[in-house]
Formats: C-alpha cells, structure tokens, sequence
C-alpha cells in the first residue's frame, strides 16, 4: 500500500509560542521566514500545480457526466473547458528526480526544480531519503509536500507550519473545490465562490476597536435544568454549536427590536439563548459562568406547541422539530411560508433538504419520482449486520454475501461486526420491493412488482440524523439499545440520488469474477462527491430507559468537544463522543449500550446559499421568481464589491443551459459597515469579534466567502470580474491573487490539526482567528 | 530466460505498469476509493485518536514531536489494523486493473 494510506493529517510544527526555545521556537520556523518571499511566489505556482496533478482524473472527467473507464488514457477536450482540460492534459506527473518513481510522498524542493520522494518511512532511517539528501547536498532547506501541500524544513527537521502559506493552501483548496465539486456532480448548482481570503479589513477591525465592547465569549455555557427539561437543554446546546444558526444569530439575524411579534417570537428566544451562552448575561461576566436558564425559551416553546407543552419528559427530536418549526413560523418571509420548497428562512437554509423517493416497475422500468422536502433524517436501526446480509439479495449479487460472512469481518480485536452509521444509511437508502398489488405502473397499467428507493436528493448544508431508538412495537414501548458508531466524517456521496441512479462502471476482470453492483454503488462507484463530506459537530445522547432517560449533549467548540449535562460543563474526549469503548466491546460481542440519540453533521467545506440574509427587502422585479425553469435555484445572493455597490443575483441555472448566472440590476447599497443602531456593533465588528469559528473540520477546514468590501481586496474584486463576464462555471484555471493575502502575524489561520487541542496556550490565537473567517463565511453579504 | 533477463524484464514491467498505473488516474481513484473505506470503517478516526494519545504524552517537550517520530509510532498499530476486507477489497481493484492494461502478465507479484 501507498504510504498515503496513513489518513491521519500531518500535524504541523506547533507554533510553540509557549515554549520558544528550540531552533524552531517563535512563531514558526525562521528558515522559512528568512525566505518568506520567495517562497510564496513558487507556493503559488506549486500548489496549483499539485492541485491539478493530484486530482486530474477528476477534473478531467468533468463535464462528462459518468465515469469512463480508467484504461483509457484520457485526452481531447470537452466543450467550453479547453483551457482547463488542456493545462490539465499537459502537466506531466512530476517524477522523482533521482529514482524516476513517481509515488511514495513526492516532495518538490521549494529553492530549486528538484523533485524528489521520500522513499517510506523503513528507509528513512538508513538516509536513503532523496528529498533528505537533495535538501542536504544542495544547502536547500525548504520542500513542500506534494501531495499534502505541507512545507518541510531539513533545519528543524520537521514539517512547520507558516501563516501565510497555510492561506495560500487553504485559497487555492476553496478555489479547486468549486472544480472538483463540479466534476463529481456535474448537473448540480454550486454557490459562486467569489473570494477566498479571510481578512478583516482595516475598516472594519478599526471601527470595531474603536466603537465595539469586546466581551468575553463564552461559548460553552451549561444550561439550567427547569425540571425534566433535559431535552431542552440538549437541543439548545445542539443549535448553539450549530454552525449556521449560531453565525446568522450572533451577527443580528434577528433584531429583538424589530421583531413585529416580541413577546412570543421564537426567533427572539433563540437570539437570546444563543447569545447568553455565547456572551454571558449581557457581557456580565460574573454571571456569564452561570448557566443560562431558558425560561423564556420554553413558554415560547409552549406557546407554539401546545403537544410539546407539559411537565414531563418530552422526546429531544420532537422538541427541536418543534423549535425549528416555530423559528420556521417565525422567520419565514410570505412566499416562503407558503412554499417550503423555496422558503429561504434560517431553519430552510441551514436545515433543510430534499428526500427522493424513486419506484422503478420491474415489468417495464419505469420509474416515478417524488420529492420530499426534509429537515432531518430519522434512520431506523436496522437488525445486526450478519441478519441483515439475509436480505440483501435484491441489492447485489452472491459476492458480497461470501465476502461479508462472519468470517472476513474480521477488524481488529474482535470479530463481531458493528453497526455503523453507514449502515443504518445503507438501510435507508436500501432498494426494497414492494408488496405485489400495492404499486399500478402509469405505463403498464396495470399492477406490478415494484421497487422502492429512498435517497438523498439535495444535502443541506447541516445534516441532522435521529436514530429511531424508541420502537413502539405493539403495545410495549421498548428502546433499541444496539450501539451504531458514529464516524466522525460522512460522506454521503453513496446515498445521493445522483449516485444511487448512475448504475456503476464494474471493473470486470477478465478472470470473470464481477464485482457485486451495490458494494461498488456504496463505496467505489462515484469519486467522492467533496460537496458531500461532513463532519460531526454535535451528538445528544440519551441513557436510561423510555420514559425515564436522560439526555445530554456533545459539541465540538473550536476542535475541542465538551460534554453538556444540563448545567455541568465538562471537556470531554472524541473517545467518548464516538464511543469507542462502546465500539470494543460491541465488537467482541459484549453487551454495549448504545448511546446516541441524534447527531448533527455540517459540511466540511461550508458553502450555502446565504438566502437567510437579515430581511433587506429587494425591489421585487430586481429579483427574477424562482420558477420552475430553474434547476435547483441557488437562492438570492447578495454580494457586495469594493465599489461599495450590492449585486443581487439568482444563483443557479436554468434548464438545460449551461449559462449559469443571471443578474439582475445592481442595486447601490450602503455596505460600508454603517448601519448601526442603538450602539450595536455593524456587522463585520460583531462578526469578527465575537463568533467563534465553527468551520475548523479536522480535516479540510475552507470556507466559501463574498469579498470584503475594501479597497484592498483586489482578490476578491478581480475574481468577481472576472466571474461577471458570464464565463463558464468551471473556468476555474486558478487565480493567483495579485496580493498574497495579508494577515497580521499575530492571526494563524485555520490548521489542519488544531494546535489548540494539543496545547492550551494556543487557544488564543485560534480564536481570534478563526471568528473573523466565520463571521466572512456566514453572511456573503453586508449591510 | 536467464535468472538476470528475467529480473531486468520484471522490473522494467513494473515500472511501466506503475506509471501507467499512476497516469491513468487509477492510483488516485483507488486512494479515494480507500480512503472513503478506512473512513468509513473507523479506522481513520482510531488513527487519529492513536495520535493524539501519542501527543498528550509527549506534551511537555512538544518540540521533540515530528511527523517523522510519530509517524514510526503509530505505523505499526495503523498497517496492522486495518480491516482485513479492505485489504482484499482494493487489492482485487488492483488486480483487475493489471489484468486490464497487461492481460499477458497475470502472474506479476
């Protein structure tokens, strides 16, 4: 196996700003700063380069629409990417220099042209590293990894990390993202990435120093049990660390002032809760390590329901389906209430998604869809996977029976094989035949065996899972304890509707063994769909029985997981919140109970359609109706340029064009950040001072922002001219901004590990950091 | 063939077979193609928990933490468990894949 097998980022050199006193002490490594500039001229061109070689059969194959074989050496152009499939076509495979191999962590020298491997890791102990022993003979110090994109200095002897190359990286992997989204799913809309830089502006961090009262920022704050309201605690802890909810709150989405319903206006209660676990009592800071108590909350929350209203126990699901219905009712703009499917309210934007529901005749393979608008997924948990393998001779053939035996099951320390979260999906999503007499096919006309599929339409961009625990079989109530791991990443790439309907391309061997259609549907068929990825943020557990259970929730705050029990706050470990005690012991056949309840998934590159924009009320014909020429409307945007003018727009693309954007009139705006009131800090202060950054993945943390309204943001400003001259979507040759992003050294932006996990003293910097990038990516406009 | 021709022939084929290997995409597909497996199985999230433990430990000199080191550390219980299908799964991909390109030379290791 490739050593690119080991998954597991490479931590970057701390920025040991602690301890500072090795040859590497300071912020970073001072080889790399002695030669910062250059070094950033070649990272620029390297990354692209490592971008386009690392993913060329991806970006090759957009706009094809399928998979084609991999034998065929793929060359030619398509219609309207020439230019990238051409600088794609062109790029040779760099190959090490001295051994001609071209895997094995290649490493390109960042002083010279070399390129050189790394040979493993067995080898490296006897020097027989060609990057090690190219940096040594040449003096160089400095090599980038290739595939990872991470700097290696030979003086420290380790991989560091850099401020400012870490933007570059993060920049161009937004930038690819985009093309690779689009050559995985090439029908789908994507939200037009119109900068990728994560700076403050000079104005706005002026003003907000100036005319903002930073306040301490909580963030993890227990809630106050008011008497079995435990759920309430849960779900309130769950939407507070929802990325989303929490960034379209903290940054005024909705004024209590004008509110034209206070007094009973859910939105209202959220704002508050939110801000009170965020903010302390109205920046009190004596109180602020109070729980919050949500008293108001909940009258709210009876006020609206009265089902959900009562003194006992009530279910955690029931409660937030509550909760995001009365926020729906609350926030809703008319037209949106009227149509859920184009509603654009915060709960719509963040939560909501479209469930397909395909029925395919076996007579004659016709198939009808219809389209569920969803908030959430409530998966059943389906039977131990050795019953189920019963059952699955309508997905596939004989194969995977044989192969998914008892016997090969085998992971480690145990042979009993656990249910995961990819298998209550698999369930879900699983092809079931139904009843005969039940279904009359439009064109036979007559009844017939049919087939039933359920998949997963349009993701939103917070994917929320219920596990059905609580079976009401017959008149006993039971709880289904099994324990189902949660991983800590999805990717729903097998269970969407594109990927269901594309029958997969089977590698048959001329040996004649086929692989068994549904293992390549589940895993292998499409790439991995990057719009797809997740990652886990929140977990709300329940333990004990039905009626007498208790609930508490996991939240990841900044890369670091805490435990909510009501008002106790605790840190806890991702081996609790995953389960991996549970883990062992289910699988070497232990009883294990099954903790999780309800886990909430956020997209690991976070790009939506800001249609939950605070209420600017656009002049309605600036705006063309959603219709239903459009494929999948992206949404109103409103993105502002340094100009200082507003565009608005509607993202997404008509039928059968290829044409993706029409614009309406721009429309001048105020966006400098002058629309103060009260004293209350503008947008871009409070967003950047006071929001804790949520899109900090462990693995690929890249958000999607607008550009900055300055001046000084000719990245943005370029990249948006050039996307207004109506040029195709996927005319993604990467743009290398004129400036290198500035950041002030004090502010090291998203890592790939979190150093603040590792190391306490860091969690300052990353704070800081981080709230700026969120407050960009959550509001792609400014008023 | 002699012993000598035959070894030459064998590595000449290889490195052809790697680098169509590598051009032709495949080798970057089957990394996604196991990259999702592992993930999927947890083996990528008990690596990761495996590496923190190892940082924690070594949290006072946190200098002396490079990729390098720990990367030997945690070789050997990351190659060792990873999940018995998987490995099957992807070496028949490969398989088949050699077989595609260089249907004459079935029995290469």
């Amino acid at each position: 196996m490739s050593s690119a097998t080991m998954a597991s980022p490479s931590p970057e050199k701390a920025s040991s700003s602690t301890t500072g006193r090795t040859t590497c002490g300071g912020r970073g490594c001072p080889h790399l700063a002695q030669q910062h500039k250059t070094v950033m001229e070649r990272l620029k061109v390297l990354i692209a380069y490592a971008h386009v070689c690392r993913h060329r059969q991806a970006l090759l194959l957009g706009r094809r629409g399928g998979t084609t074989t991999a034998t065929a050496e793929v060359g030619g152009s398509g219609e309207g990417d020439r230019s990238r499939k051409r600088l794609v076509d062109e790029m040779p495979v760099p190959g090490c220099f001295a051994c001609g191999t071209a895997g094995d962590r290649l490493h390109a020298c960042l002083q010279c042209d070399q390129y050189a491997c790394w040979r493993g890791s067995r080898s490296r102990r006897s020097g027989e590293s060609h990057i090690a022993r190219h940096l040594h003979l040449s003096g160089h110090v400095l090599a980038l990894d290739f595939v990872r994109l991470q700097v290696f200095c030979s003086a420290c002897g380790d991989y560091v990390h850099d401020a400012g190359v870490a933007s570059i990286v993060t920049a161009a992997r937004t930038r690819w993202h985009a093309a690779l989204c689009d050559a995985a799913e090439p029908e789908a809309k994507r939200p037009r990435i119109v900068a990728t830089t994560s700076d403050l502006n000079a104005v706005a961090a002026k003003y907000a120093r100036e005319h903002g009262a930073v306040g301490g920022c909580a963030a993890v704050r227990g809630v106050l049990n008011l008497g079995a309201t435990c759920y309430l605690s849960a779900v309130v802890q769950a939407l507070a660390h929802n990325p989303v909810v929490r960034g379209w709150m903290l940054s005024d989405g909705h004024h209590r002032r004008s509110c034209s319903n206070p007094g009973a206006c859910m939105a209202c209660e959220i704002d508050v809760a939110i801000q009170a676990l965020h903010g302390g009592n109205g920046g009190d800071q004596v109180n602020s390590n109070q729980a919050f108590a949500p008293v108001r909350l909940l009258r709210a929350l009876w006020a609206a329901r009265g089902d959900v209203a009562g003194a006992g126990q009530q279910d955690a699901h029931e409660c937030l389906v509550a909760v995001l219905d009365s926020l729906h009712a609350a926030l809703a703009t008319p037209e949106g209430g009227a149509q859920p499917r184009n509603c654009t309210c915060l709960v719509h934007t963040a939560f909501a998604g479209v469930l397909q529901s395909a029925v395919t005749c076996v007579r004659c393979g016709n198939t009808t869809r219809s389209l569920d608008p969803m908030l959430d997924i409530s998966l059943d948990i389906p039977p131990a996977p050795a019953a189920r393998l019963a059952d699955a001779a309508l997905n596939s053939a004989l194969d995977t029976k044989q192969r998914r035996g008892p016997a090969s099951a085998s992971m480690t320390r145990g042979s009993r094989p656990v249910l995961t979260l990819h298998d209550c999906l698999a369930h879900y999503t699983r092809a079931e035949s139904l009843p005969p007499g039940v279904y009359r096919c439009s064109r036979c006309a007559a009844p017939a065996a049919a087939v039933k599929q359920l998949s997963v339409r349009e993701l939103p961009p917070v994917l929320t899972f219920q596990l059905k625990r609580f079976a009401a079989a017959g008149a006993a109530h039971s709880k289904v304890d099994s324990f189902v791991r949660l991983p800590l990443n999805v990717d729903m790439t097998p269970y969407t509707a594109a990927a269901l309907a594309t029958p997969a391309t089977p590698t048959t061997p001329a040996t004649g063994s086929a692989e068994p259609t549904s293992r390549m549907r589940r895993a292998d068929a499409t790439r991995a769909n990057p719009a797809c990825q997740y990652t886990l943020f929140a977990v709300i557990d329940h333990t004990g029985l039905l009626d007498t259970g208790h609930y508490t929730a996991y939240a990841r705050h900044r890369a670091r997981w805490f435990r909510f029990d009501d008002a106790a706050v605790t840190k806890a470990d991702i081996r609790d919140v995953l389960g991996f005690a549970d883990d062992v012991a289910a699988r070497q056949g232990r009883p294990a109970k099954g903790r999780a309840y309800m886990a909430f998934y956020v997209k690991s590159v976070l790009d939506y359609h800001d249609a939950a924009a605070p209420p600017v009320a656009p002049t309605p014909s600036a705006v063309p109706p959603a219709s239903d020429d459009w494929v999948e409307d992206a949404g109103v945007v409103k993105t502002a340029v340094a100009s200082g003018e507003v565009r608005v727009e509607r993202r997404g693309r008509k039928k059968g064009s290829t044409n993706a954007v029409r614009k309406s009139k721009p429309k001048q705006e105020d966006s400098a950040p002058a629309a103060a009131e009260d004293g209350e800090l503008p947008l871009d202060a409070v967003s950047a001072l006071a929001l804790a950054s949520s899109t900090l993945p462990l693995s690929q943390p890249t958000v999607a922002i607008a550009a900055d309204p300055s001046s000084e943001d000719s990245d943005g400003e370029a990249l948006w001219a050039r996307i207004s001259k109506d040029k195709a979507v996927d005319d993604l040759v990467p743009m290398l901004p004129t400036d290198a992003p500035t950041l002030a050294s004090t502010r090291p932006p998203p890592l790939f590990i979190d150093p603040a996990a590792l190391m306490v003293n860091n969690h300052h910097h990353e704070e800081e950091e981080e709230e700026e990038e969120d407050g960009d990516n959550a509001f792609s406009d400014s008023e | 063939m002699s012993n000598k021709d035959a070894a030459a022939a064998t590595t000449g084929i290889r490195e052809e077979l790697l680098r169509r290997f590598i051009e032709s995409g495949e080798r970057e597909r089957l990394q996604d193609i196991l990259r999702s497996k592992l993930q999927a199985s947890g083996w990528q999230d008990r690596v990761k928990d495996k590496c923190q433990k190892y940082v924690h430990e070594r949290s006072t000199n946190i200098d002396d933490i490079t990729v390098d080191n720990m990367a030997e550390e945690v070789m050997p219980y990351a190659r060792s468990s990873v999940p018995e299908y998987i490995k099957s799964e992807i070496m028949e991909d490969v398989r088949a894949f050699i077989y595609r390109v260089m249907p004459e030379n079935k029995d290469q290791p």
